[in-house]
Parts: C-alpha cells; structure tokens; sequence
C-alpha cells in the first residue's frame, strides 16, 4: 500500500508542477522533472523509488516512443532516412572527438579518454519526444528527423561501446564482434519489418473480434512489450524497439483508436512518472562535488551534439534554426549513456571519481535540454 | 526485462481466453484465471507484477462503485432492499456454517462474507435473450443486485477486519461497524459534493488526462485511509468510485478508468491468481469445496426467495429472482485476494472460490431458462 502512496504523491506532484511550468511557458515536462528533483533523494528524499514504480516509468517512456511512432508520418520518416543517417553519424563522431581531446587535454590516460568521448555519444530521446509531443512539434520534419536520427543513434552508440570494449580487452578492434552487432541490428530490423509488420496486422485483426472490453489496447500494449523486449534481446534499446512498434501498428486500420486510447493511459499514470522519475534519479548533490572538468564535460556534451547534428541537418539542407532545433532536440544523454559509464566501471576503466562524471554530464543535459527547446523552438 | 514479456503474454492471455470461456459460456474471469494455471507452470508471478495486480483490484472495485446507480436505489427502493439484504444474510450464515466444520473459526468468518456479492451479468444476459429483463422480476434483480454489492463489500470488509490478526475478535466488530458506518455516511452525504468541488477546482490544471490522474490519486489516497482505519482499502477504493459516481464527471471518469482498468491492470489481477493457484490445491480442495458450492447455490436461492416473496411477489417469481441472483464472479476474488496479502486466509481458499464462481455461473443461465420455459 505504501507503494501506492508514492505513487499518488509522483502524481500529484506530476501534475501540479506540470502545471505551473506550463503556465510560467515552460514545457510540463520541465516542472514535473523540477518536481522529481525535489521529492527525490536530493532535497526531500520522500520516495524510495521502489522497483513498482521504476517499472511504471520504464514503461512510460517506453509508451512515450510508441505513442511517437504512432503518430509518425511515414511517408516523412520515409524521406527523412539519409538526413537522419546524417546526422546521426555526425552527431557520434562530433561528441567523441570533442570528449576525447578534451580528457586527454585534462590529463586522463587514453583508454578512459576514449570511454569518456564513447559515453557522450549516445543520445536518449525520451525528455525530447515529450517535449515537442506536448509543443506539437513532433509531426513536423525536424521531430520525424530526430527520432529517426535517434534510432541511428542507438545502433552507432552499439557499435562504439563494442569498439571500446575490444580495443580495453584485447587491445584492437575485433571485427566479428561488430559483424555480430551488425548482424543483430540487421536480424532485428529484418524480423520487425518483414515478420513484425503482417504479425501487427494480424494480431490487431483479430482482437477486433475478441469482444471484451479493450481488448484492442490490451493487444497494442501487448506488441508494444514485445518490441521492446526482442530489442533488448538484440542488444539494441527497448524505446527504439517500441518507436519501431508504434510506426507498424500506426500502418493499421486500429491506429487511430489505439491513439486516443494509449494517450489516456499514457497521460494519466505512465508518462507523467516517467518524467518526474527522471527528476528523482537526478541527484543534484553530485554538482555540489562535481570537479571542473564535469562542467568542462557537460559543455562539450551540449557542444558536440548541437554543433554534429546541426551541421549534419545543414548537410541535408534544413534551415539554420531547424538544423538548431534538430541539435538540441539530441542533446539528452541518460540511460544508454549510464550504461556506457557503467559498463567503463566495471571494466576497471573508471574509478569512482571519473563515474561521477557522465552522471554529470547526464543530469546537466537533462536539466538543460527544456529550456533550450523552448528557445529554439520560439525563435521561429 | 524478462518483466516486459511475461506481461505481454499475461495479456494475450488474458483476452484469448477470456473470450474463448465467454463464447463457451463461461465466465470471462474463469478463462483469464485458467490461462494464468497454464502460465504458472512455465513461469512464477513476482512482487512487481503482484503491485500491478493489487492496483487492478483497487480500479476493479473503484469501477464498480462507479458503475452503480445510486439512484437506481431510491427508485426501487425496498423490495430489492430486502431481497439484496436476506440473501446476503442467507448466504454469510450458511457459508459460515458450512466452512465452520472444516476451517478455524477466523477462517470461516472469511468464508461467510467471501459467499455474499452476486454478479448478476450472466443473469442480465439470459433475461435479455428471454425478453424478461423489463419485467418486475428483472427490474428488481437489477435493484437488488446494486445493493448486494454493496452489503457484500461491507460484509466482507467488516469480515476482514474482524479477524486481522488471525482470531475473530468480537471486540473489534463495533469499533469496525462505526467506522464503516461514519466513512460511508461521509462519502454517500459529502463525497459527490466535495468531489463535484475538488475536480471544479482541479479542471484549472489543463494538461492532458489530469482529471483521471487525479481520480487515480483520490483512489489510492481513500484505499490507503481505509486500510488505515483497519478496514480494507478495497472499501476505500470502492467507495470513492461510489462518490465520484455522483458527481458529474462520472461518465468521463468511468471511460478513461476502463481503458487504464480493463487494458492492463484488470486482466493482470486475473491472471496473476491463476498464476499463483497450484495445481494439488485443487486435488485437495474436495469435499469442503463441493459443499461450500452447494451452499452458496442454496442461499441465494433461499435468502433472495424469502426476501422476495416478503415484498409481494408470489412464489414462482420469488423462486426465479433467486436463481437470478446466485452467480457470483470478480468482486469476492478480489477481496480473497486482499485477504491472502494480508496472510489472514491460505492460498488454496482460491480453489474453492474459484469452483463455486465456476458451478454458479454455469448452472444459472440453463435453470433460469428452464424455470421460464415452464
């Protein structure tokens, strides 16, 4: 029962931040991570943040790119493809050359340099989506552009961790280990497409004539979790699987239905703890001890992205102001990039003071990133 | 994220066999229960799934007192007050004699009040086919199966808070009765008023959905009072449901709360129970079950048929608004299920639920049919 009270409390607090953001012209999503920072372990410590809850929001961001894809338009996703290969690949190399010169210039040995450069590669796009989702942005071609670029994103992120990986290990590049990796994207992206795209059909085909209630829904969540869970089978992110699920099921007969219904449930409980989840796992003591050089990180971090994405989108001819939009809208860096940092960890690359700062970096690219929209987006 | 998959199958489960049992002429909680036997034996339950569960039972009771039509009652008023009372009666008291023999005395209370709430549906469906739903006989089955949810929910609250901590403890009943009388005088009286003014206020905040959230909140905010006040939260989240089911936002509310419920969370609970039911329970469940069956088939007839024919009706119909009114489904699920959290009963009193919602359910539509034929 307590579990639930937390809950009742991320809610409330959900909303009425939410709220006073918005009528401040901030994005909700700004207040509810406000919110979370401050029933979090930072200031208040009133949650525990109990395994309950932390699913709830796995599956609120989860549902977030689902709802995403849903609402993608394919015909625009479509011709977004090398745009989007674009950017995405200028928005890994940008962030890493920048991260690795500027550790080696800060006096790290070379393998932890590289792990800091591999760890501000990975972009998470869950902050954004609900942003220019909430804006309305999200059917426009810079939100198809980043989203698309995003899924490109996790699979370069892939690679470069498996790189890193090598290279600490067994001191060179292995190429049947990208050839495996490479192969399950391919497996991945082959099965969803081609075995996914008519078992989506059929699926929602038949829950039409199930007759009890919401059973269409049911159905969806369900190739939602599915997606989601062969993704990680396949080494690639859950939220990329769901984005991919969410453009099947919209090339159906039910999209529109599922639609409304996946908002309901979407907004009422899952997303908004999401986003104040993601408040309270940012602990903002750790600026409190962060070195200059965390800083010095984060700066590049924000540098890296808008500076590779936007010369990227320059590259494929989108105006100035949309090629910053498409840049900013990448900036985040969260749980892929904790992954990174963790994996580093583990391999005895990092110490504990050199872990706090990707955790740094992360939770300044997360506070940064709505008040850089708002400002990208309203200069138009 | 094993976690994600075995929702997903929980789900798909839960709707194929759901309707499967339904086409079969079962009932839907039966088939999703059976997919969850057939589940648990290639994989367990865990506690997150468990939380999930026990949110499907807070919004399954929190809907029904959505669902319920207050003024349904002043209509019909005391006819279907006594058949609704005297069948519960009936039904506590040959429950409680029956499981008396084989269970402790706390035990028994349980089984007493676990025999109480009708699920009319079943009923309402074979009266349709046979055109009798408009008659008094049906009209009054509807009334008094309003109020029998109702008396069960408090019976079987009153119950459980009765034995917490393992013993009947007759002390605690008039504390319990007090209580329950005060919360629900104070959401009946006060609840649509104070709710009609909460979300007035509350619908300043625009985002998306926020109403729902905030149902969500006052759900769990009232369960937890209620289990505070040594009641089950069950009570709280039904009668929340049966305040804001007053109130104007009561359409809007029920939609979204059905798609939260019936998408995920409800099924969930479903097929959770059948996930945690192992199979030699059932092997052992034996004559106490088949005798407890027994029992809830005849009380209701019984206790509704006295009730009925005290308020005027002649004997045949009271015989039929009795057998209208013996299919029992969700609502005692869930609180068993809130009584095993709570360590109050063992898990095997599932199989003999489970099997007296099975042998009510089935035989109710062909005797109903028969009686009519006559």
């Amino acid at each position: 029962m307590d579990v639930f009270l937390e809950l009742a409390l991320i809610l409330i607090v959900a909303k009425i931040f939410g709220y006073l953001s918005v009528r401040l012209g901030f994005p909700a999503a700004l207040g509810q991570l406000i919110g979370g920072i401050i029933i979090g372990p930072s200031l208040l410590n009133l949650v525990s943040y109990d395994e309950g809850v932390r699913l709830l929001a796995d599956l609120g961001v989860v549902m977030l790119l689902f709802l995403a894809g849903l609402e993608t338009d394919v015909d625009e996703f479509k011709h977004v493809g090398v745009p989007a290969f674009v950017i995405a690949v200028l928005g890994v190399l940008i962030p890493f050359v920048l991260g690795y010169l500027g550790a080696m210039a800060w006096g790290f040995s070379s393998v932890e340099a590289m792990f800091l450069g591999g760890v501000l590669t990975a972009t998470s796009v869950g902050l954004t989506t609900s942003i220019l989702m909430e804006m309305k942005k999200l059917r426009t071609r810079v939100g198809t552009t980043i989203l698309a670029a995003a899924v490109v994103d996790d699979v370069l992120g892939i690679i470069v961790l498996t790189i890193l990986v090598g290279i600490n290990t067994r001191g060179s590049v292995y190429m049947e280990d990208l050839l495996i990796i490479l192969g399950e994207v391919v497996v991945y992206f082959a099965i969803g497409l081609f075995l996914g795209n008519p078992a989506v059909k059929e699926a929602l085909k038949l829950s039409e004539r199930i007759t009890l209630p919401e059973t269409i829904t049911a159905v969806a969540i369900a190739i939602m979790l599915v997606f989601a869970y062969l993704a990680e089978q396949f080494q690639i992110a859950g939220i990329t699987g769901a984005y991919l699920a969410g453009i099947l099921v919209a090339g159906t007969e039910e999209a529109g239905e599922i639609d409304r219904k996946f908002m309901t449930l979407g907004y009422s409980l899952f997303i908004p703890v999401f986003l104040v989840s993601i408040g309270i796992e940012s602990d903002v003591r750790v600026l409190a001890s962060a070195g200059t050089f965390a800083l010095v990180y984060s700066l590049l971090a924000i540098i890296g992205k808008v500076t590779g994405c936007g010369f990227g989108a320059l590259v494929s001819r989108f105006r100035p102001i949309e090629a910053l939009q498409v840049g900013v809208g990448m900036i985040p860096r969260m749980e892929v990039a904790l992954i990174m940092a963790n994996v580093a960890l583990n391999e005895g690359v990092f110490d504990n003071g050199t872990f706090a700062i990707p955790v740094t970096m992360v939770l300044v690219t997360t506070i940064v990133t709505p008040f850089l929209l708002k400002w990208a987006f309203s200069r138009e | 994220m094993e976690i994600l998959l075995l929702i997903a199958l929980m789900l798909a489960t839960a709707k194929l066999l759901g309707y499967l049992f339904e086409r079969l002429g079962q009932p839907v909680v039966l088939g999703q229960i059976f997919g969850g036997l057939i589940i648990g034996i290639f994989f367990e339950t865990n506690p997150v799934i468990g939380q999930f569960a026990n949110l499907g039972v807070l919004l399954l009771l929190f809907i029904a007192g959505l669902e319920s039509e207050l003024e349904e009652f002043k209509r019909v008023g005391k006819q279907s007050v006594v058949v609704a009372g005297m069948g519960v009666l009936v039904a506590f008291l040959l429950g409680f004699a029956v499981a008396y023999f084989f269970v402790p005395l706390h035990e028994a209370v349980l089984y007493g009040a676990m025999m109480t709430p009708t699920s009319v549906s079943i009923t309402v469906k074979v009266l349709m086919e046979l055109r009798r739903l408009n008659t008094r006989e049906g009209t009054t089955i509807l009334a008094a199966a309003v109020v029998d949810d109702v008396l069960g929910i408090l019976v079987l609250t009153i119950a459980i808070s009765m034995i917490r901590g393992g013993s009947v403890n007759y002390g605690s009943l008039a504390e319990v009765l007090i209580s329950v009388s005060l919360l629900l005088f104070f959401f009946l009286f006060f609840g649509p008023e104070l709710a009609e003014r909460a979300f007035h206020y509350l619908s300043r905040i625009d985002l998306p959905e926020a109403e729902t959230t905030f149902a969500l909140v006052f759900l769990i905010v009232f369960a937890f009072l209620a289990e505070h006040l040594n009641l089950a939260s069950i009570l709280g989240a039904y009668l929340t449901g049966l305040a804001l089911g007053q109130s104007t936002k009561k359409k809007s509310i029920l939609d979204h709360m059905n798609v939260l419920g019936y998408s995920l969370f409800i099924p969930l609970f479903f097929v959770e129970i059948g996930m945690r039911i192992e199979l030699d329970y059932i092997l052992h469940a034996g004559l106490f079950a088949v005798l407890y069956t027994l029992a809830a088939i005849i009380s209701k007839i019984i206790g509704c048929g006295i009730g009925a024919r005290l308020s005027g009706f002649d004997w045949g119909s009271s015989i039929n608004i009795g057998i209208g009114m013996i299919p029992r489904m969700g609502v005692e699920l869930a609180m068993l299920a809130v009584a095993i959290e709570s360590g109050l009963i063992g898990s095997d009193a599932l199989t003999v639920a489970i099997l007296m919602i099975f042998v009510t359910t089935v035989i109710t539509p062909p005797f109903l049919k028969w009686r009519y034929s006559r």
